[in-house]
């Protein structure tokens, strides 16, 4: 301890000249340094630029949810802005309807989740959707549009004779949607782990074999996600069916056992420690007490 | 080698001297400079960034005040010892894909507001003979279902929960250091001084699930970031490895992710030969390993982010 | 009102005490408030440990623990052993053994009391003290370890207390000497009304035996306990069967030679060699060399062990002691002075002398504190991962001023123990020679 002090002392010492010039140098520097410096600031007043991404999933009943990432440049990455108020609109050549506000999450995505019904259609029954952020003092104002086909899913899981079958069947304003890549996920606490995939085929049809030996959520529930992802005409479409496939892990009063690891004792090692503890303090109440007792004796005498 | 390390502490002075210097004119100059009480915080003065507010304000920091905050939704003290019901937490490193990028090292200590020489993840190099090939080995806490570290808490401060984690509850700590001799893992690190914490951290209520803020003479140590896990996100090293190294999920539903790969988690294990560290030693950890088989890169390249003195350190494993 | 009779031997051993009963001398005082002053400064120390905290201590990550640890485990041995010793001697009438017995107890009390303190010194809060009892989980060795402490702590002063009842009451009635009146008071209470009946002596005879008889398993349960402190981890160098007798042996010597160094002190200062016989010291002698034998022989059966199998974490810990790069001077010097050279030099009969013996006895010491030291810092400092860390604290252990000032102060407080106590109570006891003829 002592040592090191003394050693820091010294250090200290030794590169107190350096330090000197080093201030020096950057008094030299000042001036153009303040130069620089109101250049700085006055583009630190800009707010800063952003961009947005839209994208939609199309849900089960006929829902629909419209999601804004809104990001900008910081520290050199694109990172999701938190807490930006984005208005979502409907608009179509002839007809401009605002959707509703929503306001960017931890994760810089704003999302407005509605049903379909509310949204405008165009000539060819698509929906068009475009998002604004207007902008603060901070960051600059950002667009995006994006027009989607409406599809859904259909989802069908079934079990019979030891085997387990999922089918989807995808369709779009009545008609079945062929050759397309559907995905089968199934959900998780973190993320959704895919457990098959295929192409529709003309009824629109795909079906997997689902595994057997997936234990599912704490409630043995297993979670069955199908998506088409990111299409070009229909954005996301996704449809979700909850199974109880797996294994419950709830027990019901589950209290912790006894273990030397666990915070109730084995009993044996209680009954133990209480019964030594007994002896040996018995012992000594015995041993006191006569002590007291003699004195008492005595004062009788 | 005490030698080197000698001078590495002579570098580092040397750098703190100059650091402070800087500071002193950044705040002439810059009129915006933050009172540094800190010899680190002083030593970064000049270097401030752009963050984020979590209500998505803009704000200029020192670079040293760059911390993200743990927010725990406020739970009771009783469901901070039981854990996430139904759940048992799991985690697989794949050590081919480990570099030694030390991402997680930063992430897990920003997150936790630890200071630079605080580990509560460490990244080792190992080598476990002398003709086999040296690899770089991150280990977290391995929260064991038989914790010999729990075992032997006189005051219950650590224990291990149903979700499978083992917690330190830093307000019962008495600072006994005896779990710290009975991990045979050496994950247990403790606060011999104070942790240096910025002052607003102070104000938040203490809880096993986050242990923050540190309390000065308690141990602490990997907590598996379960505040996250209740939000539905995984632990910042998972997050912020570059090579997605660290799978995490829930061995009861079966699945672990690194965040862009989710697999299940008995065909990883099955299919990469998993093993555990030391189940020798009976401790049961939760903590699996892949075999730095058909690595990335070789494990030289993990020397590349290390200062100077560290790198002598692994010099004579080469 | 009845007072206790003395025969011309008790009167005889009264009158040697007299002079220090009475009154002290300059050179008394100067070396109590030299020993107070050191006391004095590991208050400082620890007021400076608390205050900031551990990080003022030489400890670290990995090695947790250093000084303190070694110090306890050292003192609260060196208790046990003595204690042990004192109810043994007692308990089985041991002839030689009367004047031996009270110093023995004494050693014990004063050692259980400074051993726990140096164990509360390695606690990073002291404010959380009380959840050691309202939060005790049985399973932890260190609650079996508080309550075993306390109940030992609370029997080895009832012990002691019992064996000096009959001389607080002789001092209480003698009129040979000039006591202030707060002495007499103090001899007034201790002394339980004691005036020396059959009745009364066979009560105390009877509870001291018995505390006698309890001690025994007692201390056995309470060294068992202690080393399972670190028998219960999975460090190598500590998780080993032979841990706890090897700790007792050499707890139980470390005692010995103790009482040995306190004889011979009292000896020299109070003119007791017709109490403190030569003999007592040749008798303590050959204990401490049988003792200390037992203890090198489990020293090589537990590293000879584990040099033979080499298994890689256990052989990295033996490697340390054995290696004079690492712990091997002190590992070696210390088997060497503690137990090689006593037993060599007792060995001869015409080397028994008192002044010989004593310094040996120093000699065990000294090397048994190393051998502690050397139990409890090598394989803290032996991971089972390697430690990779730039920073030379993490790596070794080295203690710094707070803890010196504090195993000082724990010396202190020894030395000082041992100086008050001839002021309150004669050492040797009288009580102990009524059969003695007129």
């Amino acid at each position: 301890m002592k040592r090191s002090k003394s050693k820091y002392l010294q250090c200290s010492l030794g590169f107190r000249p350096r330090a000197l010039a080093l201030s020096l140098a950057m008094m030299l520097g000042l001036l153009s340094g303040n130069v620089l410096l109101a250049q700085e600031e006055a583009e630190e007043n800009e707010p800063l630029r952003t961009r947005m991404s839209l994208s939609a999933v199309q849900g089960d009943e006929d829902m629909a949810t419209c999601k804004a990432l809104v990001r900008a440049k910081i520290d050199g990455r694109y990172t999701g802005i938190p807490g930006l108020e984005v208005v979502f609109f409907s608009i179509t050549d002839s007809l401009e309807q605002e959707l509703g506000r929503a306001t960017t999450g931890m994760d810089g995505i704003a999302s407005l989740r509605l049903p379909k019904a509310k949204l405008l259609a165009d000539t060819s029954g698509a929906f068009p959707i475009m998002a604004i952020f207007e902008g603060n003092e901070e960051f600059g104002d950002s667009d995006d549009e994006i027009t989607i086909t409406p599809a859904s899913i259909a989802l069908e899981a079934m079990e019979e004779d030891s085997s387990r079958t999922v089918t989807a069947t995808l369709e779009s304003m009545g008609e079945p949607v062929a050759e397309t890549d559907i995905y089968f996920y199934v959900k998780g606490l973190y993320r959704p782990l895919r457990v098959g995939e295929g192409t529709t085929d003309e009824e629109g049809m795909v079906s997997i074999d689902f595994p057997m030996d997936l234990p599912g959520g704490p409630e043995g529930n297993v979670e069955v996600l199908v998506r088409l992802e990111d299409d070009s005409d229909f954005g996301t479409v996704e449809a979700n069916v909850s199974k109880a496939w797996g294994t419950p892990k709830l027990m019901a009063g589950d209290s912790p056992p006894r273990e030397l690891w666990s915070p109730s004792p084995p009993l044996w090692l209680l009954l133990t420690f209480i019964t030594l503890l007994l002896i040996i303090w018995g012992h000594y109440l015995e041993v006191i007490y006569k002590l007291f007792k003699l004195r008492k004796k005595a004062a009788e005498n | 080698m005490s030698e080197s390390s000698e001078n590495g502490r002579r570098d580092f002075l040397k750098k703190g001297a100059l650091g402070v210097t800087l500071a002193a004119w950044g705040q002439l100059v810059f009129s915006c400079a933050p009172e540094g009480g800190h010899d680190h915080a002083a030593a970064e003065g000049a270097d401030t960034v752009k963050v984020l507010t979590p209500d998505g304000q803009l704000v200029e920091v020192d670079q040293s005040h760059l911390r993200h905050v743990h927010h725990t939704q406020d739970i009771s003290y009783e469901e901070s010892r039981t854990g996430l019901p139904g759940r048992k937490f799991v985690m697989v490193i794949d050590l081919a894909r480990c570099t030694n990028a030390r991402k997680c090292v930063t992430a897990c200590q920003k997150m936790h507001h630890l200071p630079p020489d605080k580990e509560w993840l460490t990244v080792k190099l190992m080598k476990d003979s002398e003709d086999s090939e040296p690899y770089w080995f991150p280990k977290t806490c391995y929260h064991c279902d038989n914790p010999p570290c729990v075992k032997v808490c006189p005051v219950d401060a650590t224990f291990k929960r149903q979700d499978g984690l083992v917690l330190v509850d830093n307000t019962r700590c008495i600072g006994c250091k005896f779990c710290m001799t009975a991990c045979p893992y050496s994950t247990r690190v403790f606060n011999w001084g104070e942790r240096g914490e910025p002052a607003d951290m102070k104000t938040h209520r203490a809880n096993a699930e986050t242990s923050i803020p540190g309390q000065v003479g308690t141990v602490e140590k990997c907590d598996f970031c379960p505040d996250m896990a209740r939000m539905g996100q995984l632990p910042d090293c998972v997050v912020a490895c570059p090579n997605g190294a660290f799978y995490f999920g829930d061995q009861n539903e079966d699945i672990v992710t690194n965040g862009s790969e989710t697999v299940r988690f008995t065909e990883l294990i099955a299919e990469r030969a998993g093993y555990r560290y030391g189940e020798e030693l009976g401790t049961e950890p939760r903590v699996y390993y892949l075999p730095p088989t058909d690595r990335i890169f070789p494990a030289e390249k993990g020397l590349e982010e290390l200062p100077e003195e560290s790198r002598k350190l692994y010099e004579d494993l080469f | 009102m009845k007072t206790v009779d003395l025969n011309k031997k008790q009167t005889a051993i009264l009158q040697t005490f007299g002079p220090q009963l009475e009154k002290s001398g300059t050179m008394y005082r100067l070396w109590v408030g030299f020993l107070l002053l050191m006391i004095l400064f590991g208050g400082y120390g620890l007021f400076r440990q608390i205050y900031i905290g551990h990080v003022v201590t030489g400890m670290r990550d990995h090695a947790v623990w250093g000084y303190y640890i070694a110090n306890f485990v050292y003192f609260i041995g060196v208790s046990y052993g003595t204690a042990m010793l004192a109810a043994i001697l007692y308990y089985f009438k041991v002839p030689w053994g009367r004047p031996i017995i009270r110093i023995a107890a004494l050693v014990a009390f004063i050692s259980g009391v400074i051993g726990p303190v140096f164990i509360l010194l390695c606690i990073g809060r002291f404010d959380r003290l009380h959840y050691l009892f309202i939060h005790a989980r049985v399973q932890s060795p260190i609650t079996w370890d508080v309550m075993v402490i306390s109940t030992y702590l609370v029997g080895i002063t009832v012990f002691t207390y019992l064996l000096l009842i009959k001389d607080f009451a002789i001092l209480r009635d003698t009129d040979k000497f000039e006591f202030p009146s707060w002495r007499k008071k103090l001899y007034n209470a201790l002394a339980l009304r004691y005036t020396g009946t059959s009745e009364q002596d066979q009560q105390i005879g009877h509870s001291t035996k018995s505390m006698a008889f309890i001690m025994v398993p007692k201390v056995v349960l309470a060294f068992a306990v202690l080393s399972w402190i670190f028998g219960m981890t999975l460090r190598p160098g500590w998780r080993s069967s032979i841990f706890g007798p090897s700790y007792v042996i050499a707890s139980i010597a470390t005692g010995i030679a103790l009482i040995i160094g306190v004889m011979w002190v009292y000896r020299k200062l109070y003119k007791l060699e017709d109490y403190l016989k030569d003999e007592h010291f040749r008798y303590m002698s050959l204990i401490l060399i049988a003792l200390v034998g037992a203890f090198g022989y489990f020293t090589l059966s537990e590293y000879i062990t584990s040099w033979y199998t080499s298994m890689t974490w256990e052989s990295k810990v033996t490697d340390k002691l054995l290696s004079f790069k690492e712990f091997g001077w002190a590992f070696h010097l210390a088997n060497f002075f503690g137990i090689i050279l006593p037993i060599v030099v007792i060995a001869f009969r015409r080397f028994r002398t008192p002044t010989i013996i004593t310094a040996l006895s120093l000699l065990v010491v000294f090397a048994m504190w190393v051998r502690r030291y050397l139990t409890v810092v090598p394989p803290l400092e032996t991971p089972l991962l390697p430690i990779q860390d730039a920073r030379p604290e993490y790596v070794h252990y080295s203690a710094t001023w707070v803890e010196w000032s504090l195993v000082l102060a724990g010396a202190a407080t020894f030395f000082i123990f041992f100086t008050l106590v001839p002021k309150l109570i004669n050492v040797v006891p009288i009580s102990d020679y009524e059969k003695e003829t007129n």
